[in-house]
């Protein structure tokens, strides 16, 4: 996977007519896959080569001329072999089907030889591993591939030490026509001939997503860190410790703010200042500050960090062996390494170790610190991972997987449900058995694996990454029987499944960089998300799952809570229900103390028991959505108050003004204009005559939020006229602030209280 | 090697943190100790012999440790009843025959030498203890102070205390103090019982502590007194409507199961097993099993070493089923606490404020608005070369910087709103060791949410364990917050462990549900086993042990497993991090004022027994003969190599160094200056002279020619 030194790689593209639909989804692989060298591998090569091109541009052709050539026309070379740059992602981004048609071996040709010849004009510069992929969907008519063609073919590939990525566009999706199948099976057949003697991989993209997501985006070469397996103090095997995990994250950004001046970078840096506390105008200088630990309340200073420090020798040292079930596979706490030995003879006494584990089913528990700094001693399971007979390509190999320590483990306990069956208060918490019967028949129909999977044993433990590394690989196989009786294959084998959001940010950054203009692409779209993060479809699940889909939520009813100040209610199923409901209940009682919001569901809304201050108008949306209608208003109207009098000057009267806002809205949809009209004087009585405050109220007149009228809610009491009126009235002029005579509404709005009331 | 490496990723965890609501972390624990005479009596064990009052202070001490490294917030005070005299603080001045040893506070260095330092002697001096007997009825009286007087510790702070987990610990030998009362009984009972009310209505945990059940575990009997008055709290803290009493309910309710054992009980005043004492979410979470099916799912991370809950998550199960489950953290990793800053001259911590400075100007901005992806160096190198001296021709670098606003980083980042997804089944055997990323998460259905969850739950998790030999799996997407990174999750069933105890009683020991485990990417496995470079080392062909070789290896591997016939199987978790222990050990004798214990006083539990091991010699060598046909060692490749000279970093191997060492005119090339000399050998044999002398081989390659030829130097001709 990973490679070392320079690496050279030639994309060997067909884009003839039968190529138009795939070619969106191919364009995308090779565009993240330069971009990939340019931004993580910079100092790759890649050289692009279309064929089935209408027009020809390759020197193989301009050199053999017109009729010697022939074979080598509507072959074009649109990228030399170069570092990759912004102009070469362009040239990707334009790449669509032309009507053009030649054959592959002689576009792979073409490709061979522009390797060879850049290899030949700077034979320093490519010392890494040299690549040509090819790809096409191999279904047109092209001249058969004879087999001293094909030796031939071979020996060029051998000798330019090139390695062959075949990809079959299409392979193991329903095929064009019968004829175009037939063209295929007969063009894989050459092809496989072809990787039986030189080096390469067959993979089949049978589907747009499998097509969108072909490459990694960035290769990490495997480093080593050498130890020692002691067993005891008498016999020790070199091993080098790699990572064998390691979350990929994504390109960080960086602060960035447009910058005034031309030809300024625009980023910026977080700098943070250190002051004395009691003097708060005190920037303290480096040596008047120093570190210091906590003990409890208490502040240590410590001036030697290494005080603190145990630091054994790096080592890798058995403690013992153990049966499995002694460490849970849940225990594993941290990325995974792998052992594998330094020298042959440690590879084979590794290899002995590794499968006895295996055939005894136990681990080895070892102690484990590398010489990197910062690291700090962890207990780990070694466990065998044994390679497949077949693969002469992998060695057996030690699992290192860090173990927690008593300090790392919260033992927690929760109620064991498979009693609750025989507990008459619990049984609502259990399945009825027509909703077990569902749920068995959902497992079965969502299998991603199929069953015999299991029995597989230790020998194909590493079978996938077999595959990967892969010889070749039966095509057409594949997909084929899908549908019916459970996939053939597992699906979302991790070592096949590209990480989407990785695709989708590169895809974004490198699109973007092209053009300045260009949009985030909307989520839905993403075709990669969709076939890894979401149930699949229920069209390609065995027949019957969409009923079957349907029905669940009948057979399990679910009320969505609003987790409100704890009622008598909550607390009697909190404590009929399970601890963890008891304790989360009490979770749930503490958060109204603190008028703040409890949960947040997935879409982001946050699951309130109170219009809060920090957030008045998402809350009181969140209120009025779960029904709690009363609570809503008057938390809100309170809200109003607070903001207005803890104002400082005039600050907080816009977020005032928004909640009124909101506020009236909600009256007018919830049918209370009556009581918002009420509430709307109180205002005017509170702030108007205040000069600190008087500008709240303007504003709300100057937004038109008068008294709501008849017009917009029955039963206001107000008519449109009336409510013109007001606004003119009240919020006109300072002048007007001095009582006037007892304005309409008010009157009406007595009148409407008994009204009010009733809300 | 890398386990601290800078993580990029890590700045997302902190807002992972941000997002969620805390729930309660502080608690409240007042230890009520008996001070009548009989605490006097001594008792022995583990070969030391103390007072109770002596073992009481010993075990508060433990606790008071233990909550210093695990949750610093948390109060404790401990208070004498029935002693002689009466604290003179304001808070308990009132109370006759109480006094106040430590004040409820965060425990400190102070706390804990105040408790190490108790001695019986100047105990009984001040406040001394009371002679109960004296008096009758006099013991009640004097309990009855100490519950008032935690009452009004325990409801300190007003309202903020409500938001406190209470404890109680009663530390006495007496089990009736009514039993001489006569007559005042029923009338003393009652006030006791209303007492007790109070602090039920509190929520606060109650508990006795009958240390000399330690000694003889029929001297003390919880008969009606204790055990009613334990009652009457409890059934207060039930009928608190409020919810904080769910804590107090809890503790009220395992009152009335099987009184646990008084170990145990020792153990968690110790603090021993404080790690289980709360059970916090981390975070909620929902899980969509269906499309539309969610269960609420808490997502549980931990604070410092005692925070579990990590989130409350929608799982959907269906298209139209989603049911509410939170996660919980069961294995977290503890990690030594980050250092502060603090001022050299009065140790305070110092305030720290962050701006944010244009790179370009130096200004301070309010906000920043917008982001952008900066290429690496390398190429910004390129680039800013074409700026500086072509400014026109910008695109001719090889790529520039690319800016996006916050909001569409925002929308470049949610892919899937924030929940689980079930997106299918696996036998649970598809997962490997090697599908490996970080801690696991507990999943348990969150009712108070999503009411209906636990059913759906338990029929999934049943779906998936009941009739099956090997469990299956479920296989979920998984977004930790809205934004965050998607990754697939393995829903690894657990089946619920019980074990018996000494004692007879049947416990829960594992916990019937799905443990999360975060499954790699294509983009995040490596397989160095298989990489071409790595075979070269190995001749080109991987090597496979024979059946012999495996044999003997079973062989050694029987001989040196850690289960012993008849002994607890092994676990990890019995053993603490050397690290962290080395860390508190020393902090602790620093905050005390005291030098640091030396090294040798940490037990590192990690260290193997290679005695034991070597014991085994004669299979360890049956192993050596069988794989590399010597006793010896493996067969000297290396050194072949070296003496053929095509690795002349082999010379690295001790053996070669001598060997290498001579092979050169040291003093020679140390004369010659430049390429002549000493540079132009390797820095790897550079390092033989330095190792042939025992000198440093650390620095570059200047740094180690100037070594060598100062060593020269100084040898003599």
């Amino acid at each position: 996977m990973a490679s070392r030194g320079k690496e050279a790689a030639v994309v060997v593209l067909d884009v003839g007519p039968h190529m138009a639909s795939y070619l969106p989804a191919l364009r995308k692989s090779v565009f993240l896959l330069a971009e990939s060298k340019l931004l993580n591998h910079s100092s790759h090569e890649l050289a692009v080569v279309l064929f089935g091109t209408t027009g020809t541009a390759n020197e193989v052709y301009d050199e053999m001329g017109p009729e010697e050539g022939e074979q080598y026309r509507h072959i074009s070379v649109v990228q030399p072999l170069a570092c990759p740059d912004l102009k070469c992602l362009k040239t990707i981004n334009s790449i669509s089907s032309e009507r053009g048609s030649s054959d592959h071996v002689s576009a792979l040709l073409v490709g061979v030889d522009l390797l060879k010849k850049a290899v030949a004009a700077r034979p320093s510069a490519f010392k890494g591993h040299k690549r040509l992929l090819l790809i096409s969907s191999f279904d047109t008519q092209v001249e058969e591939l004879d087999p001293e063609t094909c030796t031939d073919v071979a020996a060029q590939l051998t000798q330019a030490g090139l390695s062959l990525e075949v990809y079959g566009v299409g392979d193991g999706a329903p095929a064009r026509s019968e004829a175009a199948a037939a063209q295929r099976a007969s063009n894989l057949a050459g092809l496989h001939e072809l990787l039986a003697q030189a080096a390469g991989s067959y993979r089949a993209l049978p589907s747009e997503v499998s097509m969108a997501a072909i490459f990694t985006l960035k290769e990490t070469a495997s480093t080593g860190y050498k130890a020692s397996l002691a067993i005891g103090t008498k016999c020790r095997i070199e091993v080098q410790v790699y990572k064998k995990t390691a979350k990929q994250p994504l390109p960080s950004l960086k602060l960035y703010s447009p910058p005034t001046a031309a030809g300024g970078s625009g980023l910026v840096t977080r700098e943070t200042e250190y002051r004395d506390p009691t003097d708060r105008d005190h920037v303290l200088a480096a040596e008047e500050k120093q570190k210091g630990y906590k003990y409890g309340q208490q502040l240590v200073p410590v001036e030697d960090d290494a005080l603190l420090a145990y630091k054994p020798e790096p080592c890798l040292e058995l403690l013992g062996f153990t049966a499995r079930e002694n460490v849970p596979r849940w225990h594993y706490s941290a990325e995974c390494y792998v052992a594998l030995g330094v020298t042959a003879p440690d590879a084979l006494a590794l290899s002995a170790l590794v499968r006895g584990l295996a055939k005894q089913d136990k681990v080895a528990v070892l102690r484990y610190l590398g010489t990197s700094r910062g690291s700090s001693i962890m207990l780990m399971a070694g466990s065998p991972q044994v390679a497949p007979d077949a693969s002469l390509l992998q060695q057996d190999c030690l699992l290192l997987n860090r173990l927690p320590f008593a300090d790392d483990m919260r033992q927690l306990l929760f109620k064991d449900f498979t009693q609750y069956k025989a507990d008459p208060s619990k049984q609502h918490l259990y399945p009825s058995t027509d909703g077990m019967k569902a749920m068995r028949q959902l497992v079965k129909n969502l299998s991603l694996a199929p069953a015999t999977t299991a029995a597989a044993g230790a020998t194909q433990q590493t079978q996938t990454q077999a595959t990967q590394q892969g010889s070749s690989q039966q095509p057409a196989a594949a997909a084929a029987a899908a549908a019916a009786a459970g996939p053939v294959r597992e699906q979302l084998v991790p070592e096949d499944t590209l990480n989407p959001m990785l695709q989708r940010f590169y895809w974004f950054i490198g699109q973007r960089a092209l053009d300045p203009q260009f949009q985030v692409p909307d989520a839905k779209d993403d075709v990669l998300a969709a076939a890894v993060l979401d149930q699949a479809p229920a069209g390609s699940l065995p027949a019957g799952t969409e009923q079957l889909l349907a029905a669940l939520p009948k057979h399990f009813p679910i009320t969505e809570r609003v987790p409100a100040a704890p009622t008598a209610e909550a607390g009697a199923d909190a404590a009929a229900g399970t601890s963890a409901a008891a304790a989360a209940a009490g979770g749930a009682a503490m958060a109204p103390a603190a008028a703040a919001a409890v949960v947040a569901d997935e879409s982001g809304v946050r699951l309130v028991s109170e219009v809060t201050d920090d957030a008045p108008l998402e809350s009181f949306a969140a209120l009025l959505q779960h029904g709690q209608i009363d609570k809503a208003f008057t938390g809100m109207q309170r809200v109003v108050r607070q903001l207005v009098e803890a104002s400082i000057g005039p600050r907080q009267f816009p977020r005032a003004v928004q909640a009124v806002t909101a506020l009236r809205q909600a009256a007018v949809q919830q049918g209370r204009p009556a009581a918002f009209n009420a509430y709307l004087d109180q205002l005017r009585d509170a702030f108007k005559p205040n000069p600190a405050k008087r500008a709240f109220w303007q504003q709300l007149m100057q937004q038109q939020l008068g008294p709501i009228s008849d017009d917009e809610a029955p039963g206001a009491g107000v008519s449109r006229a009336a409510a013109e009126q007001y606004v003119q009235l009240h919020g006109a002029a300072q002048q007007a602030a001095p009582e006037p005579a007892k304005p309409a509404p008010m009157a009406v709005d007595e009148e409407d209280d008994e009204f009010a009331g009733m809300d | 090697m890398a386990d601290q490496e800078y993580d990029p990723d890590a700045l997302d965890a902190k807002e992972e943190e941000d997002d969620d609501s805390h729930e309660s972390s502080k608690e409240r624990i007042i230890a009520l100790i008996d001070a009548d005479q009989s605490m006097l009596a001594t008792f022995e064990d583990d070969g030391t012999e103390r007072s109770y009052l002596a073992w009481a202070m010993f075990l508060l001490e433990q606790q008071c440790s233990a909550r210093i490294r695990a949750s610093p917030n948390d109060e404790i005070g401990v208070i004498f009843y029935s002693t002689k005299q009466r604290s003179e603080s304001d808070e308990l001045r009132s109370f006759e025959h109480v006094w106040e040893h430590v004040a409820l506070a965060p425990p400190d260095a102070g706390t804990i030498r105040k408790l190490r330092d108790f001695q019986e002697a100047s105990f009984q001096d001040q406040p001394g203890c009371d002679d109960v007997a004296a008096a009758p009825g006099r013991a009640a009286e004097d309990l009855k102070n100490g519950l008032w007087a935690c009452w009004d510790l325990l409801t300190k702070g007003g309202a903020a205390s409500a938001r406190v987990d209470k404890s109680l610990l009663i530390f006495t030998n007496n089990p009736d103090p009514l039993h001489d009362a006569g007559s005042a009984a029923p009338h003393l009972r009652e006030q006791l019982h209303s007492r007790a009310r109070e602090l039920g209505g509190l929520a606060v945990s109650m508990e006795v502590v009958p240390l000399v059940q330690l000694s003889d575990p029929a001297a003390f009997d919880y008969g009606p007194f204790w055990r009613g008055l334990l009652q009457e709290a409890s059934s207060a803290a039930r009928g608190c409507e409020d919810g904080l009493a769910e804590a107090g309910q809890a503790a009220a309710l395992q009152m009335d199961e099987a009184p646990e054992s008084l170990l145990a009980k020792v153990d968690r005043v110790r603090g021993i097993n404080l790690r289980i004492a709360r059970k916090r979410p981390l975070a909620a979470l929902t899980w969509s099993l269906a499309p539309g099916l969610k269960i609420g799912v808490q997502n549980a991370r931990g604070i410092g070493a005692c925070g579990f809950g990590l989130a409350a998550l929608m799982w959907s199960l269906a298209p139209g089923l989603k049911i509410g489950v939170q996660l919980y953290g069961m294995v977290q990793i503890a990690k030594r606490p980050a250092h502060k800053y603090i001022t050299r001259d009065k140790a305070d911590l110092v305030t720290s404020s962050n701006a944010l400075v244009a790179a370009d100007t130096g200004t301070i901005l309010p906000s920043v608005q917008h982001k952008a992806f900066v290429p690496d160096k390398k190429l910004e190198g390129r680039f800013d070369k074409h700026k500086a001296f072509v400014p026109d021709k910008k695109l001719e670098g090889r790529f520039d910087k690319v800016m996006l606003s916050r909001a569409e980083e925002r929308e470049l980042r949610t892919l899937r709103p924030k929940g689980l997804t079930l997106l299918g089944f696996k036998p649970a055997s598809c997962l490997k060791d090697s599908h490996q990323l970080g801690p696991s998460r507990f999943v348990y259905p969150d009712e108070r949410w999503l009411k209906g969850s636990t059913a759906a739950y338990v029929a999934l998790y049943r779906a998936c364990t009941v009739g099956r030999e090997e469990p299956l799996m479920s296989v979920c997407s998984y977004v930790p917050r809205s934004g965050g990174m998607p990754s697939l999750a393995a829903m690894l069933p657990q089946r619920p462990g019980y074990e018996t105890g000494d004692d007879g009683t049947v416990q829960l020991v594992d916990s019937p549900g799905f443990h999360m485990l975060l499954l790699p990417f294509r983009d995040d496995v490596r397989a160095p086993e298989a990489e071409q470079a790595m075979l070269k080392r190995l001749d080109g062909v991987p090597p496979r042990a024979s059946d012999d070789q495996v044999a003997a290896a079973e062989t050694l591997i029987s001989a040196l497993s850690l289960d012993i016939p008849g002994e607890p199987p092994f676990s990890s978790t019995l053993i603490d991090n050397p690290h962290l222990a080395r860390y508190w050990q020393v902090l602790e004798d620093l905050a005390m004022g005291d030098e640091p214990r030396p090294l040798e006083d940490l037990e590192d539990d990690t260290a193997p027994e290679a005695e034991g091991i070597d014991a085994h010699g004669a299979t360890i060598d049956a192993f050596k003969l069988a794989v590399w046909g010597s006793t010896d060692g493996p067969p000297a490749q290396k050194k072949a190599a070296a003496a053929a000279g095509t690795k002349r970093k082999a010379a690295e191997v001790d053996g070669t160094v001598a060997e290498e060492y001579a092979k050169h005119d040291w003093r020679g090339l140390a004369a010659k200056p430049g390429k002549a000399g000493l540079e132009k050998l390797s820095a790897a044999l550079l390092k033989t002279y330095l190792k042939f002398h025992g000198l440093a081989v650390s620095g570059n390659k200047p740094e180690l020619i100037a070594r060598i030829q100062e060593h020269v130097a100084q040898q003599p001709q």
